[in-house]
């Protein structure tokens, strides 16, 4: 399978549109740090944008590479990146244990779904 | 799973592993300070990202809590940035008053600085030397008598905005103890506020009373106390005044627009003044000035800011001891008549020395929303200088209570919840009454004290909720003290900031439980002949916080009772006095003149008192009940809650550092599982 060709099925795909959610995410999270200065929970939005624009790109490289479909695969990758987008914007904060609990529960769904996602994927 | 599929999951398992790890980079970076000397920078011009009020408001967090906290006097230039003078920075490491190190409490700022919208906080690790003053934690002591009326109802908001913690003092306070007597009001503070309203001297009652009060009061500023007055709090303390004066500082001011030729005129010229003023600053670098006039980076602030006028002193001949800050420069809309027109030029805000001490006085009110809360804090930063202890301590060696009973709690709640239906009639009453328009702050017949009824009916209201708020509050937080205290073990500077919160907390409840005596007597008459009033005896005073209903009660009987007819009837007089004059300004006649003239004298009649002085005294009646008997109670109350929150607020921080964020977390799921209504109220 050529580069060309994964590219090409990636941008079927709306890849185009992904990758601007991504950079989207960069400049948000980027500007909030600037504005507020530094990191924490206020980059949440931008770290989110940028995050699920990544489990997006991850998702269809997957479609890409298998050639086929999974959306559980696609929503588990979404879901652990939101969590992953929380842990890392409350991490900072010892008073926020309750939303770093809650972030840490929500990207253990996401790996489940997406372990299910890999071994029975749903077209 | 086939070949293909491995290395796709591989793939996508070491991107996301990448992305974590990533994550935990950005993690690190909030992490807690290593302990090195760093200095944080507030930029206070940053009006983008920080709010002056709340900037304030975190500093005199700080210097509660210890922290020593400094006030550049000139521009300072650190890492390429240039920060104007009056920027606040703060030097670690420091030791703390309770034991909180260094780090903990900064780290605590910080949070709070952002939910607190202070988002920028610059910090640096370079060293540099700049002139500054370190500030002293203003204990701020305001006077609270007949005389203040609402306006020390609004000083008390604006305080509480910025954070200074006040204590109410009347004219007993003043006069019955020496000033620097063990216990005393003003042995406790460092600076005395005079706010707006009539002249506060009147408070006293006539002889020695007086004498000992004006002499506690210049001896306190001699002695190095700060002294800082607002509207007739700047006059009386003027040498140039010609009513009894503190004689703080060497200037006069324009009485002269008082005085009207003829007795029907009535003083409208000054009133007609009331409203936003343009300030003019003449010494921007005096730190009472910084960040307004000619350089001005915040908006509003410069090159002329405004200030709410309510014919306060116009001062001039201003002499040895004193420098003129700002000037008058003309209302935003107002219209400035031909009597009062020499105001514009003349010395707006005054600072001045007076032996070892300091008093600014202002002309206008920078208490009331606007810019001039800044200016406010900066006045009492520069008057304070001699550092006191809080009076809000706990006593921490009597023991605490393992909780904070439901009892406790629900006899706050359920007061708080009989009061409101009553409160609620009282405010449409007092509504109905502003609505008949015959209370005009502009108008020389105005009856002025219906809409400080309608303001206090409307505060009261706030101030109860937030007394019901933080009851069920402390409820939740001392149980969650419990759990940490449980985590902590056995370390015991844990221990003691525990034990230091739940003492806090306790206070707040021992207040409300036993409410201090307030020495205000209310009469069944007054000196006008207004009443007679249901009598209000010294039995019916709150002693506790349930008493409050029946006093809610009485006020509301009162207004619907007294006020209600009286202001019905007046507004009555009212109406015909202003058909009378807009009849003897278009078509006059000497019989129109001579009836208007007639009506004016009969209704402002000092003696016997004329409808104009029975309605404001029998409003007064009222007033007082509602200002000493509930409000000032309730003030004192919501200034130990403020205090309590913000303990909490520190002391758990610290601990959470302490046993990290998922054990604080479990302890907050605890305490709402036992209190759920706790962190929502």
């Amino acid at each position: 399978m050529s580069t060309q060709t994964l590219w090409q099925k990636m941008k079927n795909n709306g890849i185009v549109g992904v990758l601007a959610v991504v950079v989207a995410g960069i400049i948000l999270t980027a500007f909030l740090w600037w504005f507020f200065g530094g990191f924490g929970f206020w980059t949440l939005p931008g770290i989110l944008l940028l995050f699920v624009g990544v489990a997006e790109t991850l998702s269809r490289a997957y479609i890409a590479v298998a050639d086929k479909k999974s959306t559980t695969l696609r929503m588990g990758l979404v879901v652990l990146f939101v969590g992953l987008a929380g842990y890392i914007t409350f991490a900072g904060h010892v008073l926020l244990g309750i939303l770093q609990m809650l972030s840490i529960a929500i990207a253990v769904i996401g790996i489940l779904v997406f372990i299910i996602g890999i071994v029975r994927p749903k077209t | 799973m086939n070949r293909l599929t491995r290395t796709k999951t591989t793939i996508l398992v070491a991107f996301a592993i990448a992305v974590i790890g990533f994550s935990l980079f950005l993690t690190n970076d909030i992490s807690s300070q290593d302990g090195q000397p760093r200095t944080y920078i507030i930029p206070m011009e940053d009006w983008v990202h920080n709010d002056d009020v709340g900037a304030v408001r975190l500093i005199n967090i700080l210097l509660e809590e210890g922290v020593p906290v400094y006030w550049a006097l000139e521009p300072f230039t650190v890492g390429g940035t240039t920060y104007p003078a009056g920027t606040f920075y703060v030097n670690a490491p420091f030791a703390t008053r309770s034991g909180i190190s260094c780090d903990a409490t900064m780290d605590w700022f910080m949070w709070q600085a952002k939910i607190n919208r202070v988002w920028r906080v610059d910090v640096t690790t370079e060293t540099f030397t700049v002139r500054s003053k370190q500030l002293v934690l203003p204990r701020v002591a305001m006077f609270y008598d007949t005389s203040t009326y609402e306006n020390a109802l609004v000083h008390y908001l604006r305080f509480r905005s910025l954070g200074f913690k006040v204590v109410l003092a009347n004219a007993r306070d003043i006069y019955s103890k020496s000033w620097n007597q063990s216990g005393s009001v003003l042995s406790q503070a460092n600076v005395f506020v005079m706010p707006g309203g009539a002249l506060h001297l009147w408070s006293f009652p006539y002889g020695n009373r007086r004498t000992w009060g004006i002499a506690n009061i210049t001896e306190f500023v001699k002695n190095g106390g700060g002294y800082v007055g607002v509207c007739a709090g700047a006059t009386e303390s003027l040498m140039g005044s010609p009513w009894t004066n503190l004689g703080l500082v060497n200037a006069s001011y324009h009485n002269e627009w008082f005085d009207y030729p003829y007795p029907w005129q009535g003083d409208w010229d000054w009133r007609q003044l009331i409203g936003p003023m343009y300030i003019e600053v003449e010494e921007s670098d005096h730190p009472v000035m910084f960040g307004y006039g000619a350089n001005a980076a915040r908006p509003g602030y410069g090159p002329k800011t405004t200030v709410y006028y309510y014919g306060g002193p116009a001062m001039y001949d201003v002499g040895y001891n004193a420098t003129i800050l700002a000037k008058y420069s003309g209302p935003v809309t107002q219209k400035i008549t031909e009597k009062v027109s020499n105001i514009l030029g003349e010395a707006a805000i005054i600072s001045a020395d007076y032996y070892s001490g300091k008093a600014v006085l202002f002309g206008p009110h920078p208490e009331w929303p606007g810019p001039g809360a800044r200016l406010y804090a900066q006045a009492l930063y520069y008057v304070a200088n001699i550092p006191k202890p809080s009076r809000l301590e706990p006593n921490t060696s009597v023991p605490v209570p393992s909780m904070i009973s439901a009892d406790r709690v629900g006899k706050i709640t359920s007061t708080v919840s009989q009061i409101k239906p009553i409160l609620e009639e009282t405010t449409r009453t007092a509504a109905k009454i502003v609505n008949m328009r015959a209370g005009d702050h502009y108008h020389p017949l105005g009856l002025w004290y219906d809409e400080s009824v309608l303001a206090y009916s409307k505060e009261l209201h706030n101030q109860l909720n937030e007394i019901q708020r933080a009851a069920v509050k402390f409820q939740y937080e001392y149980f969650k003290l419990n759990v940490l205290e449980n985590m902590v073990g056995n370390d015991p500077e844990s221990l003691q900031l525990i034990n230091y919160a739940k003492a806090m907390i306790n206070s707040f409840f021992n207040l409300t439980e036993n409410l201090p005596s307030e020495p205000h007597s209310i009469d069944e008459t007054d000196w006008t002949g207004a009443g007679p009033f249901e009598p209000f005896e010294p039995e019916d005073e709150a002693t506790t916080f349930e008493d409050f209903v029946s006093i809610f009660q009485y006020i509301n009987n009162e207004t619907s009772a007294a006020l209600y007819p009286y202001a019905k009837d007046y507004s009555k007089l009212f109406a015909e006095y202003e058909r009378l004059r807009i009849q003897n300004e278009t078509a006059y006649t000497p019989e129109v003149n001579a009836t208007l003239a007639d009506l004016y004298m009969n209704i402002t009649s000092s003696w016997p008192a004329g409808p104009l002085y029975k309605g404001m005294y029998t409003f007064r009646h009222t007033l007082n009940i509602m200002q000493y008997k509930i409000d000032y109670h309730l003030l004192n109350l919501l200034t130990v809650a403020d205090r309590t929150s913000e303990v909490i607020s520190c002391v758990e921080f610290a601990l959470a550092i302490k046993v990290g964020s998922w054990n604080y977390a479990l302890a907050e799921m605890q305490a709402f599982l036992a209190y759920p209504s706790g962190p929502f109220v």
